[in-house]
């Protein structure tokens, strides 16, 4: 029973020119980060070039970081060495801001992966540790309080949603006569918010992750009304982050600052779990409920689950097709 | 070219001059304009934090004003139909103020969406080229795309035909009659794009129902006619253009028409909404009787049914409709109560209660109605300069080389305190 | 492996010429990575290394076993209050045996180490132990696709009494702020 905490012993380090006082002003190690999991072989090559870039990146000295920022492109037209550069604004940013130095990666999607949940509510005691390790991992705001994952309390016998509640303040759970349900964002096949998206700032990896590219997003929140799932936050003001409660390891897709006006939601951990880890919230429940993997892998826990359990997803009848299971075992 | 600068020139002036009444109704309306400036200038600063809205209710009065609006622009088809497939002279004769209207309704539209968006000045995220719309697949990109285009046929048709008047040509039918016929089935789609935008989501079980595009585009047709005899009425009086009382009674049997129809959709979404008793219909119930304890809302869809049953009472019964104010308490009444049950009783209800059963209501607050009030005013700015550089022109009193015979401008008063559907 | 997509710009322009509004509706979907080779080995927690007072033979090499139910005394007199796993006939050698107290016995009489503690548990709980080798049942630690470490029975529950215990949950989420009629701030 004891609480296992979320350690990132993976960081983002492996690079040899990271040294972690360089992140802010160094488009190199930015470019080595990015193909973190490519060879040692490339890995050199790619630094070299990478000292092109910064010394092109220094000439025009006309651009403005707010100029760059407004004209950004699009995360997907965005060139290796684009990234670079907006990657670097963004860390200088954050540091200006708070004081932390940030490392903001992008890992790719690992080739033929598809990443699933499978929650066990037999299991689930609502004790929200997910919640919580969630908002550290991925720098949500405490100031207003902003939760990727939603734990309900509702009656053992019904699913009627409205019956339950997330404001359960109990000394101790799991309540007698209560089984809990905890909701994230479903990753799902047959996203309505991807479909809603009128400048396609939120779009699924083919790793099955639903992201969105904070830059590209106007705010028009037509993805909240999309959502069945009630999966998606909008900052509504600056979000304000305990500088000491920063998380340093950050990817442009994920847990990056965002910024007023923009919408947010659950990534499944992708700046973990494409570097093999499990999400915040697995790691840190204590129960056994959460199971994460990659249904392709027909050795993966989550799809023995699919398999061999009687497994069920929340709202069918809207034909999301989620990523997300639960089940009773 | 010259001549066309100053075609210009001479509309602003011809804007820009007017009696004390015109100026105090300017000038009111500016006031409203620099107050809703301010306040989303607020907005622009700080975020939409200032508002009432939150993650459980995610679009709040702008939208719902979007929604009613776009009725409001779509509602021009009513004239233009009449005036260009049936040719009816007296309707001929006021159709360019009715496409006026639309772009100024099309225009606040826009407003009423850039207003809300976090992100304003990311609009260019939308531009084909440069950015990237993603349609064919999100309904609002749709939207984007269908406003543009009705706002640019709306744009065109009339500034065609008053410059062609201006310099004294007749204007080549090839030249607007095929955007006319168009824009009579593009107004038809930008009220059916913004319903779909609604009912197209699985996750608002309110707002899926297939009956959601007809009832819009009926309630438009109910909203727009009912507004358009306050409008004329008003231009009549003080605009001086002759707005024969044939026009009216074409409003009135629209109204006679529509307002039923809208009633009965609503009564058929009621049926169905209550008789399954399905967990689905949770946002009716909150609508109607309020949910677990809360029921802010249905106050207002009660008046709002009140309101339209009492309007479709006056427009059918003949005796009460051929008393004057009646019909004006009519009018008056349609406009307020399809205003309410676009809002109050259709975009808040379908967030409540959220996907997670939560019941979380929804007002605007002081900030978020003057914002729209903004809105609106800037909208009775523009389209009171529109109408009435555009009465100059088809009077006469405003030509590139006026005929001898016609008088000087004899400053028109201003047209139009019209009565704006801004109650909050 | 560049993520240039110049072409992009020139379908988008040929699309919005041919459909006259369209443009591009899809982006050519980010190539992914390819798998690293990971060899996966999936250990199970130790629990020797846990147990404050193994090998217990250290006292009991002094002390005569009782086979018949009694109040325990000494070091283990928490348990005659602690107790609760099956009916009134269990006792400590249904599950440690008897004639090694280092060792446990199953419910067919094997001898398992502490270390194994899961094949114990499921010689009863047999509908468990698939759904543990599985990985659908227990919690695993380490990397989804790399080495992790299954904890076993004991890990979670405790023997002696083995239902989860109730927890104190993290606090509550905080309410949705008020409406106003001015608005926040």
């Amino acid at each position: 029973m004891s609480q296992r905490p979320v350690t990132c012993q993976k960081t983002d380090c492996t690079a040899p020119s990271c040294a972690p006082d360089c992140a802010p002003s160094a488009p190199a190690s930015g470019l080595v980060q990015l193909r973190r999991d490519g060879g040692t072989s490339r890995r050199s090559l790619l630094q070299a070039a990478a000292g092109t870039v910064a010394a092109a990146v220094a000439a025009p000295a006309c651009n403005t970081p707010e100029f760059e920022a407004y004209f950004q492109k699009h995360y997907k037209k965005l060139t290796d060495e684009d990234k670079v550069k907006v990657f670097a604004r963004l860390e200088e940013r954050t540091r200006q801001k708070t004081g932390v130095r940030v490392r903001i990666g992008d890992p790719p999607p690992i080739e033929g992966v598809h990443f699933a949940y499978a929650l066990n509510l037999s299991h689930c005691n609502g004790n929200r540790r997910c919640a919580e390790a969630c908002a550290r991992e991925n720098n949500l705001p405490d100031e207003p309080e902003m939760r990727y994952i939603r734990v309900l309390e509702l009656d053992n016998g019904s699913q009627h949603l409205e019956r339950g509640t997330v404001y359960y303040d109990r000394d101790k759970v799991p309540a007698p006569g209560k089984f809990y349900l905890p909701v994230q964002c479903h990753q799902c096949d047959n996203a309505p918010c991807v479909k809603a998206c009128p400048t396609g700032a939120t779009w699924k990896e083919n790793d099955g992750i639903v992201v969105v590219d904070y830059d590209w997003c106007i705010g028009c929140r037509y993805c909240q009304a999309a959502c069945p799932y009630h999966a998606r936050r909008f900052n509504w003001v600056e979000p304000k982050i305990e500088p000491s409660r920063i998380n340093p390891h950050q990817a442009y897709l994920s847990n990056r600052i965002r910024q007023v006006g923009v919408v947010e939601k659950c990534t499944f951990c992708l700046q973990r779990t494409r570097r093999g880890m499990y999400p915040a919230c697995y790691e840190v429940c204590p129960t056994g409920a959460r199971k994460f993997g990659d249904l392709s892998d027909p050795e993966s826990e989550v799809r023995q689950i699919v398999e061999n359990k009687r497994v069920w997803i929340l709202k069918e009848d809207i034909g999301t097709e989620p990523r997300f299971f639960y089940f009773y075992g | 070219m010259v001549s066309y600068l100053q075609y210009w020139l001479r509309m602003v002036r011809c804007a820009l001059s007017g009696g004390r009444a015109y100026y105090t109704w300017m000038a009111t309306l500016l006031v409203f304009i620099a107050l809703g400036g301010w306040f989303w200038a607020h907005d622009l600063t700080h975020g939409l934090g200032g508002t009432n809205m939150s993650d459980h209710v995610s679009w709040g009065i702008g939208i719902a004003n979007f929604v009613y609006f776009v009725g409001v622009a779509a509602g021009a088809a009513v004239l233009v139909v009449p005036a260009y497939a049936f040719h009816r002279e007296d309707i001929k004769e006021i159709v360019l103020l009715g496409e006026l209207l639309a772009v100024v309704a099309v225009t606040m539209c826009l407003l009423f969406i850039t207003t809300d968006l976090g992100r304003p000045e990311r609009m260019w995220h939308l531009f084909p080229i440069i950015g990237f719309l993603n349609v064919p697949s999100s309904l609002l990109g749709w939207d984007v795309l269908v406003f543009m285009g009705y706002l640019a046929m709306n744009l065109h048709i009339p500034g065609y035909l008053l410059w062609s008047r201006y310099k004294g040509k007749k204007p080549t039918p090839l030249a607007y009659l095929p955007f006319v016929f168009l824009s009579m089935f593009w107004a038809v789609s930008i009220h059916t794009v913004t319903a779909f935008l609604l009912s197209g989501l699985g996750s608002r079980p309110f707002w899926n129902t297939p009956i959601l595009a007809p009832r819009f585009l009926i309630s438009a047709g109910a909203s727009a006619p009912a507004l358009l005899i306050f409008l004329f009425t008003a231009i009549k009086k003080y605009g001086g253009l002759p707005v024969k009382d044939s026009v009216f009674d074409y409003f009135s049997k629209v109204l006679r028409v529509t307002m039923p129809i809208n009633l009965f959709l609503l009564g058929c979404e009621v049926f169905q909404e209550f008789y399954t008793g399905a967990l689905h219909s949770a946002s009716a119930h909150y609508l109607y009787f309020g949910l677990h304890g809360k029921g802010m809302l249905s106050v207002f869809i009660w008046t709002a049914i009140l309101f339209n049953i009492t309007a479709t009472a006056i427009f059918l019964v003949p005796k009460l409709r051929t008393q004057r104010w009646l019909m004006f308490v009519g009018c008056g009444l349609a406009v307020v109560g399809i205003w309410i049950e676009k809002g109050m009783g259709l975009i808040f209800p379908g967030f409540i209660p959220s996907p997670l059963g939560e019941v979380v209501e929804y007002a605007p607050n002081v900030g978020e109605i003057i914002v729209c009030l903004g809105v609106v005013a800037l909208g009775a700015f523009v389209y009171t300069a529109m109408a009435k550089i555009t009465i100059a022109i088809q009077r006469g009193t405003l030509r590139q080389h006026p005929e001898p015979e016609a008088q000087a401008p004899e400053a028109p008063a201003p047209a139009a305190p019209a009565t704006e559907p801004t109650e909050a | 492996m560049s993520h240039l997509r110049s072409l992009d710009w020139r379908r988008g322009a040929i699309a919005l010429a041919a459909a006259g509004l369209a443009t591009s509706c899809t982006w050519e979907p980010r190539r992914g990575e390819p798998a690293e080779e990971k060899e996966l080995v999936v250990t199970i927690e130790p629990r020797i290394p846990l147990l404050a007072t193994y090998p217990c033979s250290s006292c009991h090499a002094t002390r005569t076993p009782q086979p018949e139910r009694h109040p325990l005394k000494e070091f283990h007199a928490v348990r005659t209050f602690d107790f609760s796993h099956g009916d009134d006939t269990f006792w400590c050698y249904q599950c440690h045996s008897i004639r090694n107290l280092d060792q446990l016995v199953t419910a067919t009489g094997a001898l398992v180490s502490f270390d194994e503690a899961q094949k114990l548990c499921t010689s009863c709980h047999g509908d468990k132990l698939d759904d543990w080798k599985r990985g659908m049942h227990g919690l695993i630690v380490g990397e989804w696709n790399g080495p992790r470490t299954k904890l076993s029975c004991p890990a979670c529950h405790n023997p002696h009494h083995p239902r989860y215990p109730t927890i104190e949950p993290e606090k509550m989420p905080e309410t949705i702020k008020p409406m106003t009629p001015f608005g926040a701030k």
